[in-house]
């Protein structure tokens, strides 16, 4: 093993270990990691299987739902309902995939924000389960077993243990996909899926399957906000979630994970720092979006690890993968 | 009664949603170019009915102007930064038309605020009609028939005449056209503004139908997505048979269950893409 494939993950754990000092308190600490997680599942779609998806959000606002409503209609623990809200979001998340990747290209983003707002007027109609307009109010952070053991999960800086404990697993999950067979099989799908099929491999499935995983990883941000908001806001399942996760993964640049976990958490540091300052910065991230997205074929690195490479070892960004959306 | 009320009503509504969704369909349809910020232009376009009402002018002043200026807005866009996305990737395009969504979405509320503005409905088409017995509002009715007016208008542009056999040329072979002496970039900036009027249309006649909110231009986009998306991009027909659909059934569940309206949209869509993945009428992909 070179001495890279460590330095990696000793960066992200050195982040997450400094990021209560770094943005000032626990609360927005959690939240970064809470928004680090839809993104490091947005970047595994968008930047190794070449789905752009618009409705993240489903996935996320699911996550929060599922959660509340465990811990609060059924009594579970925080951890079981964690557990729950996450596997739920995989499930919809193979159905959703298996229908929106039948389509490709601009057919799949439409598809997965239809998605997406198809989630967000279920929970605003179903007033009954989901309350509706007013979110769910008054979500317990039960502790169940772990008290027992000492753990008290009513402390904020336990808490963000918690979640960013759970955020280092899954980066490590992701860095395991990276380097295991089907994310190989991903990033050949994504190059040139018409061999990758010729070659044998069901493309279908493995787009379901990253998709499906993307969906977890962002129900289970959504059902740890629930436990650092302790409710429940429909916008959680909205279309602003959804590009704010979109924007979070473009701005770490959709190539690398320890990228993606620097955007989330500069970015919810600076949304908070910027929000009070001027109400309207989304402008200007709207101009930055533009940008990127000029850049984005070229390569022109955002991601760190692309400045740094060019900065200190100076090395040219090598010829950009061919992006699949093309149909 | 009442529903057949709503029936009529729904037609409205619906051809307002045909206006909008053509106008993303056509910049599809020729340039394979998908408009993210097309719900904004609508809403910039319902927000500049306001200010000319705000003004002074009234609304035929607002239904001619509001076009004109969204589609030199819309020029303005395609000159500096849509036409080097052409030959691009389709995510490319998605991210830069969702940029300059955002820039709109959030310039507006920086002007005119997060809360809701009225905008009244013209005297001149104040007031009911009676027909067979059931009174109907005739901005409604008016909205109705204009909207029939607008798509024959551009069935007719693109279906019978030259310059809608170049644009239908330039969609399908560029090159060509370009061998023969056309400008390809004119035909495209061309089919570029028909889209951002058309959106510039559909958001004066709504105006005054709910008012302006900074959501109306999520909702639009969304609306015509379902739109092309149960239509078929593509096919102008399933557009407009799509929207028609949409309008009646929002409109007639707002009555039966009002929170449950636009939910019953994407129901609808779902329910399409399972049975029929590309759509009522539309090609095989």
């Amino acid at each position: 093993m070179r001495l890279q494939s460590y330095l990696e993950p000793l960066v992200a754990a050195a982040l997450l270990v400094c990021l209560p000092w770094t943005l000032g308190s626990n609360t927005l600490a959690t939240e970064a990691v809470t928004l680090a997680l839809p993104v490091l599942g947005g970047t595994l779609i968008f930047g190794y299987s070449g789905l752009l998806s618009f409705g993240q959000a489903l996935f996320f606002g699911a996550g929060s739902y599922v959660a509340a409503l465990l811990m609060k209609e059924a009594g579970y623990a925080l951890v079981p309902a964690v557990a729950g809200a996450t596997v739920a979001a995989l499930a919809i998340g193979v159905a959703v995939g298996a229908v929106s990747i039948r389509r490709s290209g601009i057919y799949f983003v439409m598809l997965t924000l239809a998605f997406s707002n198809l989630g967000f007027f279920l929970a605003y109609s179903a007033s009954g389960v989901t309350g509706g307009e007013n979110g769910l109010l008054d979500v317990p952070r039960r502790t169940g077993i772990l008290q027992a053991l000492g753990v008290n999960l009513g402390d904020s800086t336990v808490y963000y243990g918690l979640c960013a404990a759970l955020t280092f697993v899954g980066y490590l999950v992701m860095l395991a996909i990276r380097r295991s067979a089907f994310g190989s099989v991903l990033r050949a799908v994504r190059q040139n899926e018409r061999r990758a099929v010729i070659l044998g491999y069901n493309a279908r499935i493995y787009k379901i399957a990253s998709f499906a995983i993307a969906a977890a990883f962002a129900g289970l941000g959504g059902a740890l906000n629930v436990g650092l908001m302790h409710f429940v806001s429909l916008s959680n399942v909205s279309v602003g979630m959804s590009e704010r996760i979109v924007i979070v993964t473009l701005l770490g640049g959709g190539q690398s994970f320890l990228a993606a976990l620097f955007s989330a958490s500069i970015f919810t540091g600076l949304s908070d720092m910027l929000a009070s300052l001027w109400p309207r910065w989304m402008l200007v991230l709207g101009l930055i979006i533009i940008v990127i997205a000029f850049g984005l074929e070229q390569r022109v690195g955002f991601a760190p690890r692309d400045i740094l490479r060019r900065l200190v070892l100076r090395v040219k960004p090598g010829k950009p993968p061919q992006s699949s959306a093309r149909t | 009664m009442i529903y057949a009320f709503q029936i009529v009503n729904g037609l409205g509504l619906g051809m307002l949603y045909c206006i909008l969704a053509l106008g993303l369909s056509v910049i599809f349809g020729l340039l394979r170019f998908v408009n993210f910020a097309h719900g904004e232009m609508f809403a910039l376009s319902a927000y500049l009915a306001f200010v000319v009402e705000r003004l002074g002018g009234d609304f035929w002043i607002a239904i001619v102007l509001v076009p004109l200026m969204v589609l030199a807005f819309g020029w303005a866009l395609e000159k500096s930064l849509i036409r080097f996305t052409y030959d691009r990737s389709h995510t490319v395009q998605i991210l830069v038309t969702f940029g300059i969504a955002l820039v709109i979405r959030e310039a507006l509320i920086w002007v005119f605020g997060p809360q809701p503005h009225n905008v009244s409905t013209p005297p001149s088409l104040a007031g009911f009609i009676s027909v067979a017995g059931f009174t109907f509002p005739v901005y409604r009715a008016f909205v109705i028939g204009l909207g029939i007016m607008i798509t024959l208008t551009f069935w007719y542009v693109l279906e019978r005449t030259r310059v809608g056999a170049i644009i239908r040329a330039g969609s399908e072979r560029p090159e060509m056209l370009m061998l023969l002496g056309r400008s390809t970039s004119t035909v495209f900036s061309g089919a570029f503004c028909t889209g951002i009027a058309l959106a510039g249309f559909a958001g004066v006649m709504f105006a005054p139908l709910r008012g302006v909110d900074p959501n109306i231009g999520a909702e639009a986009l969304g609306i015509a997505f379902i739109a092309v998306t149960i239509g078929g991009l593509g096919s102008y027909s399933g557009v407009v048979v799509a929207s028609l659909i949409l309008g009646v059934i929002q409109s007639v569940m707002s009555t039966a269950w009002p929170e449950g309206a636009s939910l019953m949209l994407y129901i609808a869509m779902a329910a399409v893409i399972l049975i029929r993945p590309r759509g009522l009428f539309g090609k095989a992909v």
